[in-house]
């Protein structure tokens, strides 16, 4: 019996070897977007916990990636949702920024960045910040490439007109 | 700004997560998950409920006794 066949059968067992095959799949699919490792991994679990719940709607036909990365993102937007009005978290994932910024100017940035709406930041952060391509975030998103595009050009209207006194823009 | 300084923007402040894995063995808190959430229900609760059941069903005139001291 194939693994994902045990799973929708509601072997733990093949559940742990699936978690272990993927866990990276969808601990990277996440922190990409939450940018935060903490709430990342915490996010990884859940995504697990509720692939366990829903293993009986699996089709062990098709293939495992999508549908962990459909949910894994669903859970990182609604995250992002409830962070929305919080102070920002300073946890961004190496490599570093870049040592030229003045910390002002990063702190700016990042607070234009994450008062964008949630729907909004998640294409930003996949096609700006992760150089993903439209049609890979619309598949990361499981929206159609027509939205991304009508996102990312509100999120870019939106950060142009947060960040337009901010010098390192003209001076890079 | 145009399209490319607002990446280069973007990306100097906000560097990509890059290929990180997570930090610590996150199965342990999945499978603590899956048990806590087990299905609760003993052989003796189904018992329980069929024998009050049949009760019921055998002496319906206890139900407004019972409903009264509920």
């Amino acid at each position: 019996m194939e693994l994902l066949e045990k799973v929708v059968e509601g072997d733990q067992d093949a559940f742990e070897i699936l978690f272990r095959q993927f866990q990276g799949f969808v601990y990277s699919w996440i922190v990409r977007i939450v940018r935060n490792q903490a709430a990342a991994e915490d996010l990884t679990v859940e995504t697990f916990w509720r692939i366990w719940k829903s293993r009986r709607r699996m089709d062990p036909q098709k293939p495992f990636e999508p549908w962990a990365r459909r949910i894994a993102v669903n859970l990182s937007i609604d995250y992002l949702k409830q962070l929305r009005y919080e102070l920002p978290v300073s946890e961004t994932p190496s490599p570093p920024v870049d040592p030229a910024l003045r910390k002002e100017e990063r702190d700016q940035i990042e607070r234009a960045f994450r008062t964008l709406p949630a729907d909004l930041r998640a294409v930003a952060t996949l096609a700006l910040i992760e150089e993903l391509s439209q049609q890979e975030v619309a598949e990361a998103l499981s929206i159609p490439l027509g939205t991304v595009k009508t996102r990312l050009f509100r999120a870019s209207r939106l950060l142009r007109r947060k960040l337009s006194g901010l010098r390192v823009g003209n001076d890079r | 700004m145009t399209d490319e300084q607002l990446k280069r923007v973007l990306r100097a402040a906000m560097p990509q997560a890059g290929p990180l894995g997570p930090r610590r063995d996150l199965w342990p808190d999945v499978a603590q998950r899956i048990d806590s959430r087990a299905p609760g229900m003993h052989w003796f609760d189904w018992a329980l409920a069929g024998t009050c059941l049949l009760l019921l069903l055998l002496f319906p005139e206890l139900i407004p006794s019972l409903l009264y001291h509920l």
